[in-house]
């Protein structure tokens, strides 16, 4: 049975929101105009001419899932490194040793009495 | 100084201001004579211990001489950060040296939007520069020991690739031609650890950051010269516009956590000081390359920035406290611990002095002369006053406040440098206003900086929060929230005196003017348009606005560029909302990610209802933490990614069609 939500003018409406959604993604990701523009005629096509935003998203993400590209499917071997390999090296701090009044006292104690012993 | 105050039974008090007064005058007497040496130096155009001096003027590097150039970031304005970026880059390119340099951008930012931004312009630099093979990007996720931890990270990590590393802050910028010039001089001086430039202020738009940009090229040269004269071998590091030589940093140069609670306790804030001190303890020298042009940095634009950064300086600065009996430091080096500590606790001291001093003039009045104070007596022993000492006192004190800044004055037009300052007029009226300028914000800052040192040395933290600043500078509701308390005590104290004792309120009246009108001072000085009518009215103008040297025009006409129009409805500065949301942002960020393996149940529930819970609430519902959380997990951020873009309206997600 028809609904209004079945009618022309509203399954316009879902199909622009699809186009320009698509359009908007597939402008978003860059990829140069005439594969964008070939990517977005096939969703479309694939989607429909009743598809609401959502659904032509979804196929849109597999499409893109199927090529390897715009971030889906991430995988180890697809990382981007932004820094060179590492050349591992030790930073260790040494110990601060400060003066102490009770200890120079000693040391200067053991050289006097080590001086009247040798005397 | 001890006989020419009222000798009305008042000795205790006497001795103290005595002593007071002598400890400030050494101190102070300490950089006139350092100043005077600085201008000796400039007259005579004679320095046998300057670094370069002896390097032949164009002489290629050696392939081996490679030089990592770092770039500490934390939370900045990354727009300012990647210009000048890209203006060394290609200032390196212009010196035919680019094969000998790596730029590494370190980063330890954690605000979410500042990491996607990082990200974005890191990609878009290497893009359009060429540079994927010599300009790094790195975020860490755990910020240990700050901005010294940072670099260490990058030593463990990369140190051993590179004989040398150049450290940068994120305002720093340095010509090609410089950059190539300092590793000439390590080259040919293998005894040098630390090579420090002596950077000059550049783009400063408010007033009070104009005043110390003026300030800073005009009498900077004669004091770096003079700090140069007398510290050779044993000169400061200051932490960015440097040159190390790598080993022995990554050997000697680690920091170590201070024993004891904090803030004097745990790990060192101001590590600059103390990483010249131990590459000195290597047998590394550490020299001042003052002669070396090409070296800039920025200004805190307002006085409430400059306070809370002095905060966090006078906190590194007295933790040196406990390293001034360390083993092995060389005497210099302690003398400069000493030195630091007292540029804070000089201003407590002169606090207590004149606290001590307003006592003492109100008590004289309570006093009855004595005038048998040995029993009777045929003569009295009449109240003497010695106005001679007095003045020839004050004098001595104005002399070694004002005298070098009088004589550098005098070499700037004697050379004919008067030019590149605007002229010998305008000069002239700059250097009066800085003197004005200072004798009024000096008894704020020095209330301050007391602050600081009794919170500190009474163990409490006290935090502020850096301002969300835009053009029009400190507002006035900000200024009324920092420095109420001190306007408070100068109108009370200077209202006091004015009552009891009305001749010391005109010796007094300077420092309580400059307490009274902290709060219109704080605001005025922090606009960029009083700083750029003051520019207009030829008023301190410097040799970097005059003559532009080609990097800071560059870097300028960068960050005058138009930005490309998104049809996105996100702020470029928002980060997380361009990594959800923006496919190519979205796919750059999980392109740099580390692959997670898969987590335990638990946590993936946990991931599923923050993805649900951002759905549900938008961007706006989530905290930095919950954020950074979903941009650390790329499966998540994926599940959001999509789900957002499905969604029949995303507008609070900038996404309208």
């Amino acid at each position: 049975m028809q609904t209004e939500l079945d009618t022309p003018v509203a399954t316009g409406r879902k199909s622009f929101a699809a186009r320009d959604r698509i359009l908007l993604y597939l402008t978003g990701l860059d990829l140069g105009d005439l594969l964008s523009l070939e990517l977005a005629g096939e969703c479309l096509r694939r989607a429909g001419p009743d598809a609401d935003a959502a659904t032509a998203m979804a196929i849109l993400h597999d499409m893109l899932r199927e090529r390897g590209v715009g971030g889906h499917g991430h995988t180890p071997s697809s990382r981007l490194h932004s820094y060179p390999g590492m050349n591992r090296k030790a930073m260790v701090s040494k110990k601060m040793a400060g003066f102490s009044l009770v200890g120079s006292a000693r040391k200067l104690a053991a050289r006097v009495m080590g001086r009247k012993r040798g005397a | 100084m001890y006989h020419i105050l009222p000798a009305r039974d008042g000795h205790l008090l006497n001795v103290l201001i005595a002593l007071l007064f002598a400890t400030l005058f050494a101190w102070v007497s300490m950089g006139f004579w350092s100043a005077l040496a600085g201008l000796l130096v400039m007259l005579f155009r004679y320095d046998r211990f300057v670094v370069t001096a002896s390097l032949p003027k164009s002489q290629p590097l050696k392939p081996e001489a490679r030089a990592a150039i770092l770039f500490p970031l934390y939370n900045e304005d990354i727009t300012r950060v990647i210009e000048g970026v890209r203006v060394v880059w290609r200032s390196l390119a212009a010196a035919g040296a680019r094969d000998n340099f790596d730029i590494f951008i370190l980063s330890d930012s954690t605000s979410p939007d500042a990491w996607v931004n990082e990200e974005e312009a890191w990609n878009a630099l290497c893009r359009e520069e060429d540079g994927f093979e010599h300009i790094f990007y790195r975020h860490r996720k755990i910020n240990r020991k700050g901005k010294s931890g940072n670099v260490a990270d990058f030593c463990r990590r990369w140190g051993a690739n590179y004989p040398y590393m150049i450290v940068f802050d994120a305002d720093s910028l340095m010509a090609g031609e410089t950059l190539v010039r300092m590793v000439q001089a390590m080259e040919a001086r293998p005894d040098i650890g630390i090579l420090q430039t002596t950077p000059k202020s550049i783009n400063s738009r408010s007033l009070i950051a104009r005043i110390q940009q003026f300030s800073n090229h005009l009498y900077g040269p004669v004091f770096a010269a003079g700090l140069h004269y007398w510290q050779l071998a044993d000169a400061q590091y200051w932490g960015h516009n440097a040159i190390i030589r790598t080993a022995p940093f990554i050997q000697h140069c680690h920091l170590p956590v201070l024993d004891g609670p904090k803030p004097l306790g745990g790990p060192i804030l101001s590590h600059d000081f103390v990483e010249a001190a131990l590459m000195r303890r290597a047998g590394y020298g550490v020299w001042l390359a003052y002669e070396l042009e090409g070296s800039y940095e920025e200004n805190p634009p307002s006085l409430i920035d400059e306070l809370v950064r002095d905060r966090r300086w006078c906190q590194g600065n007295l933790q040196h406290s406990k390293l001034v009996l360390a083993k092995g430091f060389f005497p210099t080096h302690r003398a400069l611990f000493i030195n630091g500590i007292m540029s804070y606790f000089s201003a407590l001291l002169w606090f207590f002095f004149l606290i001590v001093s307003t006592v003492q003039a109100v008590a004289v009045l309570f006093r009855l002369p004595v005038y048998f104070p040995e029993g009777p007596t045929l003569l009295p022993s009449w109240p003497q006053y010695f106005s001679g000492w007095m003045l020839a006192l004050f004098t001595g004190t104005a002399v070694l406040l004002f005298l070098p800044k009088l004589l550098t004055l005098l070499l700037v037009l004697v050379k004919g440098g008067s030019r590149a300052f605007g002229g010998g007029p305008a000069m002239l009226a700059s250097a009066v206003f800085e003197l004005l300028l200072s004798a009024l914000l000096a008894p704020v800052r020095m209330l301050y900086h007391s602050l600081f040192v009794i919170t500190t040395l009474l163990g409490f933290t006290v935090r502020w929060n850096t301002q969300n600043r835009d053009a029009s500078g400190t507002t006035w509701l900000e200024a009324i929230r920092f420095h109420w308390w001190g306007v408070f005590i100068g109108m009370v104290w200077g209202g006091l005196i004015m009552i009891v004792n009305p001749p010391f309120f005109v010796w007094l009246s300077p420092i309580v003017a400059g307490l009274a009108i902290s709060i219109p001072l704080s605001v005025w000085t922090s606009r960029s348009s009083l700083g750029l009518t003051a520019m207009r009215w030829g008023l301190f103008l410097t040799p970097a606005e005059t003559c532009p040297p080609a990097e800071v025009a560059a870097l300028n006409k960068l960050m005058r560029r138009s930005t490309y129009h998104s049809p996105f409805r996100i702020a470029p500065d928002n980060g997380f909302i361009r990594a959800v949301v923006i496919p190519k942002t979205f796919a750059l960020h999980l392109a740099l990610s580390a692959h997670k393996r898969k987590s335990n149940p638990a946590k993936e529930a946990e991931l599923a209802a923050l993805v649900e819970k951002a759905v549900a609430e938008g961007p706006g519902g989530l905290s930095a933490k919950e954020k950074n959380t979903l941009l650390r997990e790329p499966k998540a951020l994926a599940d959001l990614h999509t789900r957002v873009w499905a969604l029949a309206d995303a507008e609070q997600w900038g996404i309208v069609c």
